[in-house]
Formats: structure tokens, sequence, C-alpha cells
């Protein structure tokens, strides 16, 4: 027992434990209000015609006002005196329904090209019962694919089209309870830990929660940190105003690496291990990340035992090496080690004229936001500067994912992934400047007694001051989240007739490349993936190597064709309404390319159109097609996608 | 009353922060963090009870509907159930000092592994029966949910009676 137990007066406790009085809360009447808006909004939503700001405009102002409303309840929650844990999960729950369940509701499809081809991946299993390696680095990661094709027969279906647009608002929701356990194994206040979870939802701008390995990773990721701040932190071992030291947790990590505790940790320690290795062939860089704020915090002393770190990062190695071939060929890991700049560079567009001022404003909205957070958590480690080694560790567990960038550019997106795996810790920070509390209990430490601190600080401040900057807070997250979220719908969403026809044909058609203007497309939601490699036409990257496309591409495309096939088999062009959407969006190729392209494609002998319907066109070089004679012709890079 | 309150606290005896900044007292719920105030403390056994109950329904329903052949929106939420709580909340029910911890997040997290993880481990062997795996899966879980209520439940009784 301390020395503070030992003094507390019985009376005390009788008195902090003496239950609340239940009053009518606002917000019991506001949530439910805010939801019923919300739902009435997505009911009245017509997705079918989206312009250059997505899905923004065709939201009815009442879905505006359900989400303000819960703002604003939130807010209020927030300032209340005693916080009701029941009622903050509740309205955790109803935000992230509100920003992750709408698109599956008013979409018929899921949204986002890369989702089909996970999609596809998933269907490969079941009927192979195998990997193959040799196809794609996904299957070098399988962890994932193994659980949805399991899920699939599990749950009877037959194929992940029929659940996968919910996955987002899924992998949101199992997100929510391991950053409270998180925020709790830290010791956060408690107001503290909900604005946090409310700033992360309205963070999360990435999308890495789509149908998707990386989605998982995440979900495991925040277990395996969870976990370890929970029984391996040695943050929380401080000393008492006698100079005792105080237990951490049940004393595990305070021991450090002596005999006894190691033999207690045994167990956790070997748990831990398993959801690491799980993690470790789920996604292929998730573990890196994690074993990088690990690293960082066992440098400064956070974590116990310090070799916990190394040991996960053997895991991680040991499992790269057999792979290592694979992905250096593929990826060039080992020519991007170092170049921390390089790898930095956010993913950047091919220009095929200039970019509309819609996606000028939505990547600047981006910026904002993720800067905004990353600003606002370090002036919230400046406020709880006196919490040294809380906010050391929200720290490193903030930056130090920026580390993996000196060794893998993870295609243009690492820093995007360090923004996903900084932002859990950088909104806990955040939250520290629109929870003013702890200033305010400096303040009043001298002279004010328990019972007067509790309810007395609110009331002094006043609960508008109090509700009015997370309000604030999460007013112009949220603004920017939706901008970036939605504000790209036009080309992410695929129309129910695009997937219905371009997974039909490709489930019977006769295995061949295919060409596509832009690969923003639904080609390979099939279990037959890998029997289409694509190879697209316009871009910096492109077959034709130039944002100009010349009237004679089909000939060009007739030729790349032949040199790949020897016309023992078909060849495919497709071209889909997203595409189109995504070049208005992102020009890669110039307003009339898809008309130049079409037109020469119906001029072309070597070219025959297979398939038009509602956007989607398809045309076929067949194998006896003759030699499409000498020529310009291009070079074209088929990969499985 | 507040003021006999006030006279316990004194300046040396006033709660720290978990980095030993002073902090006025009793301000878990408004700001300070003082000791573990925020840490989980042993659940309910009756929700413990509940968790535990809500697995071996989701366990046993799922099996039934997949022997069944039943296909619709029931199937796909059990099995998104079972693979987000069920293998877990089995590893967890078991282990008190999980359960004091986290009843659901830590079920959630070690469910998703134990998934992952023969599933990917039967596909790696050549073994893919996914139906057969859920059926151990499920089997394993709902007996190792039933052994974890027992105990607990003789567990209290024997204290009871030593009372």
């Amino acid at each position: 027992m301390t020395a503070v137990q030992s003094r507390i007066n019985p009376a005390t406790l009788l008195a902090a434990s003496e239950p609340i009085r239940t009053r009518f809360r606002l917000t019991w009447l506001l949530l439910p209000v805010s939801m019923t808006l919300w739902a009435a909004g997505v009911a009245r939503t017509d997705a079918a015609q989206l312009g250059p700001y997505g899905l923004l405009p065709a939201l009815p102002i009442v879905f505006y006002l359900g989400l303000g409303l819960l703002v604003l309840s939130a807010s209020i929650e927030i300032a209340r005196a005693r916080l009701s844990k029941l009622t903050m999960a509740l309205h955790s729950v109803a935000l992230v329904i509100m920003l992750y369940g709408t698109a599956p509701l008013v979409y018929p499809e899921g949204r986002y090209a890369w989702l089909y081809k996970t999609i596809g991946i998933v269907q490969y299993v079941n009927p192979h019962g195998s990997l193959n390696g040799s196809i794609d680095i996904y299957q070098n990661w399988p962890g994932f694919l193994a659980l949805a094709a399991w899920f699939d027969k599990v749950a009877g279906v037959a194929s992940p089209l029929a659940y996968a647009k919910w996955a987002q608002l899924v992998f949101e929701l199992a997100a929510l309870p391991l950053l409270y356990l998180a925020y709790d194994a830290l010791s956060l206040p408690i107001r503290q830990r909900w604005i946090a979870i409310l700033l992360y939802s309205a963070s999360n701008l990435i999308g890495q929660d789509y149908f998707s390995p990386q989605a998982l990773g995440t979900v495991l990721s925040l277990g395996v940190i969870a976990f370890v701040l929970r029984w391996m932190y040695a943050g929380n071992g401080s000393r008492l105003p006698g100079g005792t030291k105080k237990p951490v947790g049940d004393g595990e990590a305070e021991a450090g690496t002596t005999a006894s505790s190691l033999h207690r940790l045994a167990p956790l320690l070997a748990v831990l291990m398993v959801v690491f290795f799980v993690l470790t062939f789920t996604h292929e860089l998730s573990p890196y990340l994690v074993a990088a704020q690990l690293c960082a915090l066992a440098v400064a002393g956070l974590v116990r035992p310090r070799w916990l770190p190394l040991v996960l990062l053997a895991i991680s190695f040991f499992y790269l090496l057999p792979h290592l071939g694979y992905v250096n060929a593929h990826y060039g890991l080992l020519s991007s080690l170092g170049n921390l700049l390089s790898n930095m560079t956010p993913p950047t567009l091919a220009a095929g004229g200039p970019q509309p001022f819609s996606q000028v404003l939505i990547e600047r909205c981006a910026e904002a936001l993720i800067l905004g957070i990353w600003v606002f958590s370090l002036v919230g480690a400046w406020v709880r500067r006196r919490s040294r080694r809380t906010v050391l560790t929200l720290l490193i567990l903030s930056f130090s994912p920026i580390l993996v960038l000196t060794v893998v550019p993870y295609g243009n997106e690492g820093i995007l992934r360090v923004y996903l795996f900084s932002l859990p810790w950088a909104a806990a920070l955040a939250a520290a400047v629109l929870a003013p509390l702890p200033s305010i209990a400096r303040k009043h430490a001298r002279r004010v007694d328990a019972a007067l601190a509790l309810d007395g600080d609110v009331k002094r401040v006043g609960r508008s001051r109090i509700a009015l900057r997370p309000a604030l807070a999460l007013a112009v997250a949220l603004m920017l989240f939706f901008v970036v979220f939605f504000g790209d719908d036009a080309s992410n969403v695929m129309s129910v007739s695009e997937v219905d026809a371009v997974t039909t044909f490709f489930s019977t058609a006769k295995p061949g490349p295919v060409f596509v203007p832009i690969d923003n497309a639904a080609p390979t939601s099939d279990a037959r993936y890998n029997l289409f490699p694509v190879a697209q036409i316009f871009g910096s990257l492109g077959a034709l190597r130039t944002p100009q496309v010349r009237p004679d591409v089909a000939s060009i495309l007739a030729r790349i064709a032949d040199s790949y096939t020897r016309r023992h088999g078909p060849a495919y062009v497709l071209i889909t309404s997203s595409m189109v959407a995504y070049n208005q969006a992102y020009p890669t190729a110039g307003p009339d390319g898809f008309n130049i392209l079409r037109a020469s494609l119906n001029r072309s002998p070597d070219w025959y159109s297979i398939f038009d319907w509602k956007g989607t066109v398809i045309y076929e070089m067949p194998p006896g097609a003759p030699n499409p004679g000498p020529g310009p012709s291009g070079i074209a890079e088929f990969s499985v996608p | 009353m507040p003021r006999a309150l006030g006279r316990q606290f004194g300046r040396a005896e006033r709660p720290v922060s978990c980095d030993g900044a002073m902090l006025p007292p009793g301000l878990g719920q408004t700001g300070a963090m003082d000791n573990n105030a925020g840490r989980s403390t042993e659940p309910p056994a009756r929700l413990r009870d509940l968790l535990d109950l809500a697995a071996i329904v989701i366990a046993v329903g799922l099996i039934g509907v997949v022997v069944e052949g039943h296909a619709g929106i029931a199937r796909v939420a059990l099995a998104l159930a079972f693979t987000f709580f069920v293998p877990g909340r089995a590893v967890v029910s078991n282990w008190p000092r999980l359960a004091y911890w986290s009843q659901f997040g830590m079920s959630m997290v070690l469910s998703l592994a134990i998934v992952t993880l023969l599933a990917t481990t039967v596909l790696w062997v050549g073994a893919w029966h996914p139906v057969s795996l859920f059926y151990v899966e499920a089997g394993l879980s709902a007996v190792a949910l039933v052994a974890g209520m027992l105990r607990r439940h003789r567990g209290i009784a024997a204290e009871t009676s030593s009372d």
C-alpha cells in the first residue's frame, strides 16, 4: 500500500463511489436525432451522377445537419464534469458509422479500383487451395487472403464482392476499442482519450481500411502496440512524492529483465510474438512500422525488456529473407535504402494537362489535415510537457514511423503510411490541446479539494468554452476529411454495370494480355486474375510513353500485343467509364485521349469491338489476326495487378 | 463533507501523474492522471458470463447454419461475429490476467490472429479445407468457453463457501 493510499479516508472513497444521479442529458436527445438526420440524408442521396467534387454536393443538407449535431452532442458530452463511458462510446461509434458507413449505403458497389484487385486475389485461393508466390507480392504475404477466403466459405458467399464494400466501416469500428485500450494503458485522462478517438476517426483520410491486407494489418498493429503499452511499458513507473517507486501496471515491466519478471511475462510475450508473426505475413510494411515504433521506445527506456523489439524485427526479417529476391526484383528494395528524401516523396500524377481546381483543392485539404494533426500534436506535447514520459512515449510513437522511410518508399505511398501509423498517437497529443483541464488542475491544485476539483473546475471554466475547442477542431477536421475522402468519388466509384460487365467477361474470356488506358477499373475481381496481365496505355509509364495520344495508337497496341502473344492467343483493350472519370480528375492523356483511342480502335483492322454496354467497351485482337506489319511501336510492361 | 475530504489530501499525499507530476486529487475524470485511475478493474462476473454466452451462441449458431447450408445476411453476420470475437474470447475467458484488462478489444485481436494464423497455415501446408477448419475452431472455442465459465463459477462458489 502506498503512502497516498494509506491516508485516504474511507469516507472519501465512499463519496467518490456514490452513484451519480440520473438526470436527463441533452445528448440522449441529440445523438438519436443526429443519427436520424444522417439516415434521412443518406436515403435522399442520389449518387448516380457525380461531378468534380465527388459525393460532397450530392449529399443533402440534412446529412450535414446530422453530422454537425453529432459533433455538437459529442462536444457537450465532453464538457460534462463526469463523462459517461457508454455515451462517449456511442458517439464514437456513431461518428464512424456516419463517416465510413455512408459510402457503402449510397453506392451499390465498393469504391476504389484496387479493391477489386484484392477481391481477385482472394478469389484465387479457394479454387486453387494453394498459393503461387511468383504471381505477385500479395501471394507472398497471404495472411489476409487466407482469412478472407476462409471467411467466404464460412459465410457462404461466392465472392467478397457481396460484402467487401462494408470493410471500411468494420475495420474502423474495430480500431475504436484498441485505441481506447492503448490510451488506457498510457493512463491518459479520460477526456483526452475520447477526443483522440473522435479525432482519429475524423482524420484517417488514408483509406487503408478498404478490403485489403493493410486494413487487417492496421488493426493487428494497434493491438500489438496496445498490448506492449499495457504489459511491457516502463513509462508509468514514476516516483511518489516520498520517493517510493510506484508499481507499473501489474509490475511486469518495472523489474525489467529479472528472471522472475521474465518468467511472469513469458506467456504474454509468447502471445505478443504470435500476433506479431501474423502481422508479419499479413502485410509487408506494417510490421516494420510497428517494430520501428517499439525500437524507438526501447531506446528511450520505455519498453522492457529492451530486446523485445529486436526479436520482433528478427521475426520480420526471417519472414522477408525467402521473399527478398522477389521484392527486390520488383520493387528495388535495396536501391531505395537510405534515400529518405526521395522515399518521402508523396504520390505524383502524370500530367496530361492542367490539373482541375477540384483536385488541387483535394490535395491541399489532405496536406492541411495531415500537417494540422502533426502541428497540433507538437503543441499538445508542449502543453503536456510536464507529463514527461507519457508525452515522450506519444511523441516517439507519432514520429518514429518515419524511420521506415529510410529503407522503403513503398511506391511513394510511404509518407501516407507514416501518417497512418502516427495518427493514433498524434491525435492523442492533439487532444491534449483540446482538453484544457490539466492547466486548470494545476491552477487549482493547491487549494481545491478532491470533490470540488472534480466538478468545480468544469463549472469555473464554463462548459461552453470546454465544448467549443473540440467542437471547432472536429468540425475543421471533418470539413477537410470530407473533401479528401469523398471528393474523388467520381473516379473511385465503380458502377454496377461496369463491375458486372467486366467481371462476367473476364471470368469467361480466353486468357490474354489486357491494355487499359488508365489502370482504374475492376478487371481482375476473378480467380483467373493472373491470366490477364495488364498494361497501361496512357501516362508516363504507359505503352505510348507520352501524354499525347497518336491517331495510330491502335496499330501501336497491335504490334505490342503481337510481340507478346505471338498470335497464339487473344489480346484485349478495356475502356470503362471510371477510367474516363479518372482522366477528367487527373488528366493523364489530355481531354481527347479517349476519343482518339476509340476512333483509332474502331478504324483498325486488328481490333474488333466485342462488348459495348453502358460505358464499358472491350476490343479484342483475336489469335489469328493478320500481322499488323512494321511501324512505330511502344513499350508495354504487362504485369499481374 | 467537501472540507472533510479536502483535509485528507495534504500537499505530500497529493496523487501524481503517471510521470510523477503533482496533480490535484480526484481528477481521473477531469484531466489529471491519477496513478491507475484509468486502468481497467476487474470486470463484473455478469458481463463476463454474458460475453462468454454470446460467444457460445455465435459459435454454435454458426455451426448450425453452416451444417444446414443456409445462406444470407444472417450467416454473413454470424461469420463476421465469429471471426472478430469467438476464438479470442475463448482465450481471454480462460486467462483472467487478460480478462481483467480487456474484455472485448483483446478478444478481437486474438480472434483475428488465431483465425488468420490457422487459415494461412492450412493454406501453406496444402490442406485447404476451410469449412472443416471452421468446425474445429468453433468446436474448440465452444469447449474452451464452457470450461472457462465453469472454472470461474467454481472459483466463485469456492470463495463463497470459504467465507
